[in-house]
Formats: C-alpha cells, sequence, structure tokens
C-alpha cells in the first residue's frame, strides 16, 4: 500500500510537469491554430539558464526569477520569428498549410536547443544547488521532497491558471480568440497581442516545467526540451487538442502510467507500455478524452 | 568511393524515403514516425540477409513489403485522426517501435544489428532513386492520386464526390511506408548495421522538414528539399559547433519567406485527365482555389 502511494505520488509530480507542457500548447494551439514546437524548448532554457547564472555566482533566487524572466522574452521571440508570419498570412487571407508553421517551429527549436549546447555543453549537467534529499515519512509512506514540492509547484500554478481563464480580463479574450478571430475583431480585441501574451503564459508554464523537472532528476541538458517536451505534444494530443483540462487531466495520466509501468515492469519497456496505452485510448476515443468532434478548425 | 560518394549516398537513401513521405504528404496527411518505418525495413532486411540467410536483394524487397503490411495496420488505426492528431499519434507508434525493438535480444537490443553484407553502393542507389521518382512521377498522374490531392483539399467536397478519405488515408499511407522500408533496407547494407536511434522521432522530424521545405507540389520538393537540406550540414562544416544553430535558422527563414516550400512549381501535373469527368471538374476546381 506504501509503496503504491509512493509511485503514484512519483507519476504524479512528473505528470504535473507533463501537465503544465500540454497546457501552454493547447492555449496556443487554441489561439493561433498552431502546434509551435519552439515552444517546448522554454522547458530546456528556464533550467539552461539557470545552470549559465548559478555557476556565475548569481544568488540562486535572482538567478531563478531572471532564468524565468529570460525564457519569457524568449518565447515571446519564438512567437513573433515563427508564428506570427504564418497568423499574419492567414490574417491576409492566404491559405497556410497546416505544416509549414510546424516546420518553421521545429526549425526555431533545432537553433535554440544547438545555440544552448555550444554554452552548457552537449552532455548533462548536474542542478546546481543542493535539493533536500532525506525522505519525508508520512505514517508508512516515505517521500522524496523534491515530488512533493513539484505537485505543491503545479498545483499552485494550476490554482492560478483557473483563476486567469475564469476571471480575468485576459481569460476572457483568450477564450473568444479562441472561438474566432473573427468575433474577437468585431468585439474589438487585439488578437495579435491576445496571441503573444498566450506564448508568453506558455513560456512560464515551460519554464516552470523544466526547473522542477530538473531539479527532481537533478540534470539539465541542452536537448531535454524535445525529449520531454514529446511528453507534452502526447499528453496534447491524448487530452483532446483543444481541451485544457483535457490536457492537464492526460499529462497527470501519462506521469501516473509511466510510474506504474517502470516500477511493475522495467524503465526500458516503461515508453512502449505509456505508448501503447495512448493508442488505444486514441482507438475508443479518436477526439481525446475531452475532445469535442471537430477537432480542428481549418 | 570518392568522399562525395560517402557523402550522397544516405542523402540519396533518405530521398527515397522522403519520397514515400510525399505521397503519404499528398493525401492530407503526415507521418512524424516516419523514420520508424525506415528503421523496421532496416531491421527485417537486415535480420532477413543474416539470421535468415537469404539474398540481399530478396530481404530489402521483403524488408519493403513487411513494412508497408506494418504501415497498412497503423494507418487503419491512426486514420480517424485529425491532422495534428494524426501526425502525433505517428510519433507516438514510432517511439513506441524504438522501444520495442531494442528490447528484443535477437535484433541486437540497444546496440542493434550489425554483420550485414555491404552490397550497396551509391550507384545501385543512384538507380533505383530514379526508378523511385519514376514511379512517383507516374503515380502522380493516376486517378488515385488525384482523389488523394481531393481529399487533402477538401475532405468534404471530396466525400460528396463518393471518395472514401479513409481509404485514401490508409493506402497513400502503405505505398509510404513501402518506399521507407525500402530505403531502409538499402542503408543497412550500405552501412552494414543499424541501431534503434535510427527509429528516432528526430530523424522524423528531419524527414518532415525535406519534405516541406522542398515543396509538396510535385516531386521535384522532395529530391531538392532533401539534396539541399541533407548536404547543407556539409557545406556548413566550416562554421564547426555552430553548424546546426545555422541549420535551424535557414529552416525558419525558409519557410516564413516561403511557407509553401522553395519549389511550387508543379509543370507536369496540370494536365487534364482524360477519361475520368467524374472527378476532373471537382478537381480542376479545387486546384484553382488552391492556386488563389
Amino acid at each position: 500500500m506504501a509503496e503504491t502511494i509512493q509511485t503514484l505520488v512519483t507519476g504524479l509530480s512528473v505528470g504535473g510537469t507533463y501537465a503544465l507542457v500540454a497546457l501552454g500548447l493547447v492555449l496556443i494551439f487554441g489561439v493561433v491554430n498552431i502546434l509551435n514546437i519552439g515552444q517546448l524548448e522554454t522547458v530546456m532554457l528556464a533550467p539552461v539558464l539557470f545552470v549559465l547564472l548559478a555557476n556565475a555566482g548569481i544568488p540562486v533566487i535572482v538567478a531563478i526569477s531572471l532564468s524565468i524572466l529570460l525564457t519569457l522574452v524568449a518565447s515571446a521571440l519564438i512567437h513573433v520569428i515563427g508564428v506570427r508570419p504564418f497568423t499574419a498570412r492567414t490574417r491576409r487571407g492566404q491559405r497556410v498549410d497546416y505544416l509549414a508553421p510546424l516546420v518553421a517551429t521545429f526549425g526555431l527549436a533545432t537553433l535554440i536547443a544547438h545555440g544552448m549546447s555550444r554554452w552548457v555543453g552537449t552532455q548533462p549537467v548536474n542542478f546546481p544547488i543542493e535539493t533536500p534529499q532525506s525522505l519525508w515519512y508520512v505514517g508508512e509512506v516515505a517521500l522524496v521532497p523534491m515530488q512533493v514540492i513539484d505537485l505543491a509547484t503545479v498545483s499552485l500554478i494550476l490554482l492560478i491558471m483557473v483563476l486567469v481563464m475564469r476571471r480575468s480580463s485576459f481569460g476572457l479574450s483568450l477564450r473568444v480568440v479562441a472561438e474566432g478571430p473573427t468575433m474577437a475583431d468585431c468585439l474589438g480585441i487585439n488578437s495579435e497581442r491576445v496571441a503573444l501574451a498566450t506564448a508568453v503564459v506558455a513560456g512560464f508554464l515551460g519554464s516552470v516545467a523544466g526547473l522542477l523537472l530538473s531539479a527532481t532528476t537533478n540534470s539539465v541538458s541542452a536537448f531535454m526540451g524535445l525529449d520531454y517536451g514529446l511528453m507534452g505534444l502526447v499528453a496534447m494530443i491524448v487530452g483532446g487538442i483543444s481541451s485544457p483540462v483535457g490536457a492537464v487531466l492526460s499529462g497527470l495520466l501519462i506521469g501516473v502510467v509511466q510510474a506504474f509501468a517502470t516500477s511493475i515492469i522495467s524503465s526500458t519497456l516503461a515508453p512502449l507500455i505509456v505508448y501503447t496505452l495512448l493508442i488505444i485510448i486514441l482507438l475508443i476515443k479518436p477526439h481525446g478524452l475531452m475532445g469535442r468532434t471537430v477537432e480542428e478548425r481549418l | 568511393m570518392t568522399y562525395w560518394q560517402a557523402v550522397a549516398t544516405p542523402v540519396v537513401i533518405t530521398m527515397i524515403a522522403v519520397l514515400g513521405l510525399y505521397i503519404i504528404g499528398q493525401s492530407g496527411r503526415i507521418s512524424i514516425g516516419h523514420a520508424a518505418f525506415f528503421g523496421l525495413g532496416a531491421y527485417i532486411a537486415g535480420y532477413g540477409s543474416t539470421a535468415l540467410g537469404l539474398q540481399p536483394a530478396v530481404a530489402i524487397t521483403l524488408g519493403a513489403i513487411l513494412t508497408s503490411l506494418i504501415g497498412f495496420v497503423v494507418a487503419h488505426i491512426v486514420e480517424p485522426l485529425g491532422h495534428f492528431s494524426f501526425a502525433i499519434a505517428t510519433l507516438a507508434v514510432g517511439e513506441a517501435f524504438k522501444t520495442a525493438i531494442a528490447n528484443v535480444p535477437e535484433l541486437g537490443g540497444g546496440v542493434g544489428l550489425s554483420g550485414v553484407p555491404l552490397v550497396v553502393d551509391f550507384w545501385s542507389v543512384f538507380w533505383i532513386l530514379i526508378a523511385c521518382v519514376g514511379i512517383v512521377y507516374f503515380y502522380d498522374h493516376t486517378r488515385f492520386a488525384r482523389r488523394a490531392r481531393a481529399v487533402a483539399d477538401s475532405p468534404s467536397a471530396a466525400a460528396a464526390l463518393g471518395i472514401s478519405a479513409r481509404r485514401v488515408h490508409v493506402s497513400a499511407f502503405a505505398f509510404g511506408t513501402a518506399l521507407a522500408g525500402l530505403a531502409g533496407g538499402l542503408y543497412i547494407h550500405y552501412l552494414g548495421l543499424v541501431g534503434p536511434t535510427e527509429l528516432d522521432f528526430e530523424h522524423s522530424f528531419s524527414m518532415l522538414v525535406f519534405l516541406v521545405l522542398g515543396g509538396t507540389a510535385s516531386v521535384l520538393g522532395p529530391i531538392f528539399g532533401t539534396a539541399s537540406l541533407g548536404l547543407l550540414p556539409e557545406f556548413l562544416r566550416f562554421s564547426e559547433g555552430s553548424r546546426f544553430v545555422l541549420y535551424g535558422a535557414v529552416i525558419t527563414l525558409v519557410m516564413t519567406i516561403r511557407p509553401r516550400g522553395l519549389i511550387t512549381w508543379a509543370p507536369l501535373l496540370k494536365r487534364r485527365p482524360q477519361n475520368d469527368s467524374r472527378n476532373s471538374a471537382a478537381i480542376e476546381q479545387s486546384r484553382d482555389r488552391r492556386r488563389a
């Protein structure tokens, strides 16, 4: 029983970070109808920048805030360079093939990952600060402190995101733009600005996920963006490509399945179990767990 | 073998695989698991010519056929998904294949297959590429390919004409994965070894980039895209460590300037089908709309 709870906590803490990445992707997809692969690199950028800043002797708190801040700037740039040219074409009435933005943002991801590897090297490095290592005991259950911190942070951020989406004017305009850019224009909402703000929010979610992941695994690599981002992408699809709630739930589900598959079977076969389960889910519900029947607007 | 032949042979083999991706792309769906099918073809052909002792030519053919069958089954499973979900689902399938192969000891596990006879050289690959280009060019003029383009352009209009999108997607996927399997079989008989990393999604992404950057308008696109981007890292050697930074920058720049790819010229596809009165009007119309 105690072991089951420990595995569940492990799964939820990893799954929570997948959920954050997937949520960012879903929000961007809802606003611009583009799968922004470049955004996955925010998961790598924040920890890598943090390593560089911390090694330069900057105090930890300042280094963390500065690395997140710089990542937000980067995600705004990714949006302006990789996504805006295509949304601008769509606004001018040109038909843009769905593959072009996918490939353009993938090019950006390559550029960023290889650019950062020039600074931190191609090999993974350790996370620069000591994380609490001694286990916490709740009754018989031994908890890894970082996983508890992960869970708490992810829950807090998801709560903030719910409030932002439900209560703030940004959340409202985001949902209007997601309904259709024409409607947004009629209501006087600047959809370009909403799209930029969404990219920044997604960058924030990605950078928090990246920092938590690398602190938990004690490893930072310039190529971790696509590796973890892949799970975010899969969670996005399984959740139903345009459903934020679905993305969060399937991110958590993937984390939990992965943790149980690792502990029961083996860590080498765990990805196979995860992907097989996802394909089974898509067979039963082709539009994802929470997807609408009309999945992609053209 | 000269330096340029050594550089060009993998590029030519990749062209064959990207031609397969072009055929899948023509039907309006795209695969980000294409390298997995390439790898499957390589493993099947390599296993055939080592453990089963088949002639390399027989093993390569077997690899292409079995890969196509696997592609057919996969396409049946993922077909109901929309374009993005289809792409990501093929990515997941590819990663599943990669993990599965890495766990089979008979196939060398994480290390991979080796000791495959080296029977493929630049010229044999080159002539096979020419044959494949011919086949794909011919395919582009078949009634099936016109239907595939109609489905890609407007699924609902195609459905109204009685074209089954499902059939088009599945058949195109099976044909495309056959070419990927053929390329994989050639690759393992050129290099002599293959590992599970050959099935990695990063390779699938590169193939997608080759295709989309070259352009999906005609068979010239994948050839030109693979030739230019496949050889680009060689030309960027002067910049040493930053060459992939430049590579990424080139991709982004080209796609934002030319979203439909470098080659949008489709000179040979203008001919109106002679005896296909049922579909021709709608397809002409849809092509006009695409051009507009």
